[in-house]
């Protein structure tokens, strides 16, 4: 959940909340919380551009969970996804001189990542492979499971098909907000939003998604009941 | 909670998540007593739990490496050294602001970042080369691509073009920083000041009183994320734990109840309540934002020393903040850095210490500290001479050093209990003195026992160190706090018997023992001011009368002003403004909404009895009953975009507007938009309405190709298209308000409001209602109002794009939310029974009274025809008649008559007559009043007539300050808010029920803020004048009369 930018400056509460819960995965939203308070590379990344070979590796060994993270929650799976984890470290690499190292890395890192799905999802291939191939959730974890986790499974791969499905804007913010659990002033940066936008785009798709979860549950009863 | 409330708190939901619940102990409130909010709050939080949970596949090592060495073969592009934003610290001094120079900076620095050998031998080129003066410029070609504005176009991360410099605001000498921070270390060190603490954290916050109970409260959130239940999820698993999200709901302000939950992140037992929790409770200043600049530590900042000294306040000389911490200046000596609090500082304590306290002076001293701390949220800092005697008062040796609140219970504490909560313990206060909270209270009787206890408390040597107002609306704006304490602090007086006459005389009884006591703390100006204005009320000789006959203009006006977007807007444009809206709320009223119709009436008088003539106050009471009356029909609306005066500003609401009418679309919607001011004309057809005609068109309107402000059609010319369109299509059949025409506009002038008029009216009778919507406060907003009447529609406001979808939502529904149609209401008075006026009305012209005739015979006939409710509408009545076109769900309405009356007996009667579309009928509904003789007190309905009034005299006085503050002339503002404020101060220490109100409370906090924030602008400030407005217009949800052309 995004914070608002007034109360930014750290994780909000929700993230807090959110942050505590036990994950099988890394969570993304402790992704987001690790690359705020930790060390985010920006000195590799400064240190490529003036020539440090290796600091490359470092930089990107540190941000790819991340950038695989938010490519993946974006709706762009499969080869496409491969393709656009090599496409986006390329664009990083050519743009390392015009990071500033004063600044934060994550909006900067983040700003091509989002451009460049952008770019792939306009094309028909990465949105044919939004729709088909939406998760890898079940080669996670395919081990037979009690009922609730099947459920929470098949949840969250509907949740994650769901995201992808929303319309640019909206899925951009929920992506960056309420999966990544960056702030709203973060993600408009990133995006080359105003917060605003941001915030209305990240109200717009929660709330699709709360009333699409709801009716999934009520569907779900019901044909429980039956 | 009205529909308008909850969708607010849904749209704040939905936008802060469960963060907004822990902020905000009212929206708490608000959600514990709804079911829908509490069912949104746990579909929120179930997505926002999964969303946070869905697993994260890692990059796969192959992928990675492939990667990293695809990207060692990459050499970074030699590119915008200039282009990624601006180091936050660079000094302005030193900025190249020459092309030249900064090309320069551009071939120093790129040649820094070259390989040595490539240095050498761009270094004996450059030897011969001054021609590189000429060729630098092609070097910044390169940074752009385009050679025309490059200086100003930085480059995306990725090689995009940006199309502006955003950076340059944000550059500050690191040197203040620094400085600043020095000044931060000695002025907060010893007081536990966090340093970190957020500019827009609550005052409480800083002060540290409130820590534990946030961390209670996280623990009530660590309950939800490792709870069970919430829809089938495993323990421990990814969902949201049904106990610990119920007991976030339902948990009483009490932070345990409200923190206690399995996996609860509490703070472990014997822990203590540590800076750290502090910190990890207030989420410091993030490290990659930088800290706001700071303000210059000892200006004339408009502060000023004040101490309470028998019982009154006494201003000092202007003295300067010092910057370093201590006793002198409570460690509170950072001018206000955004921590929206007033800080009134004593810092030479030995002469202001309080000696001798006699009896008397103990309550004067309590009292006016209580006037001072119980009017507005408010702490004051309490000590005195030595530790000793507080310890054994309160337990615990006193440390020095301390921050002086209480322990964090008290800021959760149940206020309305009466309860005192000054405990000072010594983990909590270390400095020796006492802090006495009072939050916002608003609780009579809690202040009055809270002045009793303060002044037993204060039976000793002691000194008012600190006064700081909690009142989170004035952040930094410069605030006048001698106008503030005119309105919370005056010299206690004793009420002479002449002036306690009138109100006496007024209200039947004489002032009771609280009234009394309370009217100490009123000066004798506002006593003169209410005394003068009970006996204006009480005056019967010598008033103009007039014909309780005809029809009379309607003052409901059904709409949403969508108080969050307002303040957004009036925040982004003045800052301290915004705060005005918060405090504005239209009076609850006492009527039931009715079960088994679509609407009710309700009369009361500001007397229960009377011995004769007497004039006296009816209010006529309508309420709609909660029920909606169904689905929405496919709706045909014909936009008019008024663009001649707006700007690029305006863009992003505008086209929000219309995105959010594609999203709103359904089968069978037609739409279309037709602009004024700009070419184009028919903007989009309803035939290619859609997503992309949308954007294109919001591109063609305000791209970098518009063209703006040029040509196009007048407005009433787009109106006619627009309306020629609707009628098109117009279903005859369909519901009344399906078609509708939407004039979209930033404002209407005189000249506008008078052609749309007419059209309106005209449309309306046709069956098509005119609604109005208003951009960035849309300027005079009795204009738009006009246009709503007239066509029957809606007005509404949009402060920024993110109210966009709520209004088109509200509008696009609002048909589904009309529960009555065509409300006649007429109100005959009794023989004996003079009318002096309807407040807000007036007597409607032959010509007008029969634009009212004409539409409601249309809508009687429409309703007739399509939904079966007989025509019985043509004939004139006899009394008052006022014809509402549309009333809403679970709205009200008040209208206040002032009448004379001759004696006991009947003294009105009121019949509403409606379409009753959730029964599809005639409805009726009828009430009287009448009065018995006697001496009788005036019972809780009589009150609220009073305190109707006076809300009534709150708005008018905020609007008419508003339209001062256009003109430019902000002491006459400043003096009419004083004025109103003097007033309540008088009726409530004068009248006896108001002493203990605590919506004239509310007022005279509105009054004070709007005080504060006036005095702060400059004159003619137009976010202000725009925010007075709107408060006085919030106050009652229609414009009050303020004597204007009509």
């Amino acid at each position: 959940m995004c914070v608002d930018v007034d109360a930014r400056s750290g994780p909000g509460t929700t993230r807090r909340m959110l942050g505590a819960m036990p994950q099988v995965d890394p969570p993304s939203n402790v992704i987001a919380l690790a690359d705020r308070r930790e060390d985010d590379g920006a000195r590799w990344l400064v240190a490529f551009g003036e020539g440090d070979r290796d600091a490359f590796e470092l930089f990107v060994r540190r941000w790819a969970d991340v950038v695989y993270a938010t490519i993946t929650r974006s709706g762009v799976t499969g080869a496409d996804r491969d393709d656009l984890f090599q496409e986006v470290w390329i664009k990083v690499a050519r743009a390392a001189r015009s990071f500033d190292g004063a600044r934060a890395v994550a909006p900067w890192l983040l700003t091509i990542v989002m451009n460049a799905v952008r770019d792939a999802r306009r094309s028909r291939a990465a949105g044919e492979a939004a729709r088909t191939d939406a998760l890898d959730i079940e080669r996670v974890d395919p081990a037979p499971a009690p009922r609730d986790h099947v459920e929470a499974v098949e949840t969250a791969e509907w949740l994650a098909e769901a995201v992808a499905d929303l319309p640019d804007g909206q899925r951009e913010a929920v992506v960056l907000c309420a999966v990544q659990g960056r702030s709203q002033a973060e993600a408009a940066e990133a995006l080359g939003v105003p917060v605003n936008t941001v915030k209305t785009s990240l109200r717009r798709g929660r709330m699709a998604l709360a009333q699409a979860l709801a009716r999934r549950r009520t569907v779900a009863a019901r044909e429980g009941g039956r | 909670m009205t529909p308008t409330e909850r969708n607010r708190i849904v749209e704040r939901l939905a936008v802060e998540g469960l963060d907004a619940l822990v902020r905000d102990a009212a929206l708490r409130d608000a959600v514990r007593g709804d079911a829908e909010l509490r069912a949104l709050v746990r579909a929120l939080a179930d997505v926002d739990g999964r969303l946070a949970a869905l697993p994260t596949p890692p990059a796969p090592e192959a992928l990675v490496t492939r990667a990293i060495a695809a990207g060692r073969e990459v050499t970074p592009d030699p590119v915008a050294l200039e282009t990624s934003p601006a180091p936050v610290a660079s000094a302005p001094a030193t900025a190249r602001s020459s092309r030249w120079l900064r090309a320069v900076d551009t071939v120093v620095a790129f040649s820094d970042r070259m390989p040595i050998g490539v240095r050498v031998v761009g270094g004996s080129l450059a030897v011969g080369a001054l021609a590189l003066v000429v060729a630098v410029p092609a070097l910044l070609v390169t940074r752009g691509g385009d050679s025309a504005n490059t200086d100003d176009m930085p480059i995306m991360a990725d090689g995009r073009f940006a199309t502006a410099v955003v950076q340059e605001e944000m550059e500050w000498d690191e040197s203040e920083t620094a400085a600043y921070e020095d000044r931060g270390e000695g002025a907060f060190g010893g007081d536990g000041w966090a340093e970190d603490a957020p500019a827009e954290a609550p005052a409480r916050m800083a002060l540290g009183g409130e820590v534990t109970d946030e961390m209670n409260g996280l623990g009530g959130l660590g309950a939800l994320g490792t709870g069970s239940g919430g829809g089938g999820m495993p323990s421990g698993s990814t969902g949201l734990g049904g106990r610990g999200l119920d007991g976030l709901i339902a948990g009483n302000d009490d932070g345990d109840a409200f923190g206690r939950g399995p996996g609860a992140m509490n703070r472990p037992a014997g822990a203590p309540r540590s800076t750290s929790s502090t910190t990890a409770r207030m989420p410091a200043a993030a490290p990659a934002s930088p800290p706001p600049p700071p303000a210059d530590p000892a200006p004339d900042n408009g502060y000023v020393d004040q101490t309470v000294r028998e019982g009154r306040v006494a201003e000092t000389e202007r003295s300067r903040l010092a910057p370093e911490g201590g006793r002198g200046t409570n460690g509170r000596g950072r001018p206000d850095q955004g921590q929206r609090q007033q800080n009134l500082l004593v810092d030479d304590l030995e002469e202001r210490a309080f000696e001798g306290v006699e009896e008397e002076g103990e309550m004067q001293l309590g009292h006016a500290l209580n006037s001072a701390i119980g009017q507005r949220g408010a702490l004051a800092e309490v000590f005195g001479e030595g530790d000793d005697a507080l310890s054994n008062d309160f337990g615990g040796t006193l440390a020095p050093g301390d921050t002086g609140v209480a322990n964090g219970d008290f800021a959760r504490s149940d206020r309305s209990s009466g309860r005192v909560q000054t405990r000072t313990s010594p983990d909590a206060d270390d400095d020796g003195r006492f802090a006495y909270e009072v939050g916002n209270a608003r609780d009579g009787a809690y202040r009055q026992e809270r002045s009793g206890e303060l002044a037993q408390e204060l039976d000793r040597e002691q000194t008012v160190a600190t006064l700081t107002f909690q009142d989170g609306q004035t952040p930094d704006a410069v605030v006048d706090p001698n106008a503030v304490f005119d309105i919370v602090l005056e010299e206690p007086e004793e009420a002479t018997e002449e002036e306690a006459a009138p109100a006496n005389a007024y209200f039947n009884q004489r002032a009771g023992q609280d009234g009394e006591r309370l009217a100490a703390f009123a000066s004798s100006p506002d006593r003169a001011l209410a005394a003068s204005w009970l006996a204006e009320r009480e005056r019967v000789d010598g008033v103009e009368t007039q014909p309780a006959t005809g029809y009379w203009r309607n003052t409901y006006v059904p709409g949403d002003p969508l108080v969050r977007g307002l303040q957004q807007q009036v925040r982004e444009a003045g800052g301290a403004a915004a705060g005005l809206l918060d405090g504005a709320r239209r009076p609850a009223q006492p009527y039931d909404p009715p079960t088994n119709a679509a609407m009710a009436v309700y009369v009361h008088a500001d007397q229960s009895a009377v011995d004769g003539p007497r004039r006296m106050l009816v209010e006529v009471g309508l309420q709609g009953t909660e029920r909606q009356t169904g689905r929405r029909p496919a709706m045909n609306v014909g936009v008019v975009l008024d663009l001649r005066s707006a700007d690029a500003s305006d863009s992003d609401a505008v086209c929000a507007l219309m995105e959010s009418l594609a999203d709103a679309r359904d089968i069978g919607d037609r739409f279309s938009i037709v602009v004024a001011g700009r070419e184009g004309e028919l903007l989009v057809p309803a035939d290619g309405f859609g997503w992309g005609a949308v954007r294109v068109a919001c591109d063609r309107l305000f791209g970098d190709e518009a063209d703006l402000g040029r040509g196009g059609l007048d407005l009433a010319t787009a109106w006619d298209r627009a309306f020629d369109t609707v009628l098109a299509t117009d279903d005859p059949t369909a519901a009344l308000g399906s078609s509708f025409v939407w004039v979209v506009s930033p404002g209407l002038s005189p000249m506008d409001t008078a052609l749309l008029e007419g059209r309106a009216h005209t449309a309306a009778v046709d069956g098509v209602p005119t609604s109005v919507v208003g951009l960035n406060g849309g300027g005079d907003t009795a204009l738009l109002d006009r246009v709503a009447l007239a066509g029957q529609g809606h007005r509404r406001l949009v402060g920024s794009a993110e109210d966009a979808e709520a209004v088109v939502d509200a509008e696009i529904t609002a048909i589904s939310r009309v529960v009555a149609r065509a409300v006649r209401l007429r109100i005959r008075l009794a023989p004996g029974v003079q009318l002096v006026d309807v407040l807000g009305s007036e007597r409607l012209d032959e010509a007008r009274a029969e634009q009212v005739r004409q539409a409601e015979q249309a809508i009687d006939q429409r309703l007739s025809r399509n939904l079966g409710i007989q025509a019985d509408r043509g004939d004139d009545e006899d009394g008052i008649q006022i014809v509402i076109p549309a009333f809403m769900a679970d709205d009200h309405h008040v209208i206040l008559l002032d009448v004379i009356a001759d004696g006991p007996g009947a003294v009105v009667d009121v019949t509403a007559r409606y379409k009753d579309l959730v029964h599809l009928r005639n409805g009726v509904s009828r009430a009287h009043l009448s009065l018995p003789r006697g001496d009788v007190e005036p019972g809780p309905l009589a009150l609220n007539v009073r305190r109707n009034l006076v809300a009534w005299d709150v708005a008018r006085a905020l609007t008419s300050a508003g339209a001062q503050m256009d003109a430019g002339s902000r002491d006459a503002a400043i003096a009419e808010l004083r004025r109103a404020a003097s007033l309540v101060r008088g009726l409530r220490a004068m009248v006896p029920g108001f002493a203990t109100d605590v919506s004239l409370d509310a007022d005279l906090e509105l009054l004070a803020d709007a005080i504060a924030t006036t005095g702060g602008a400059p004159h003619g400030d137009p976010a202000v004048a725009r925010a007075l407005r709107a408060a006085g217009w919030l106050k009652l949800f229609t414009a009050p009369d303020t004597g204007d052309d009509r």
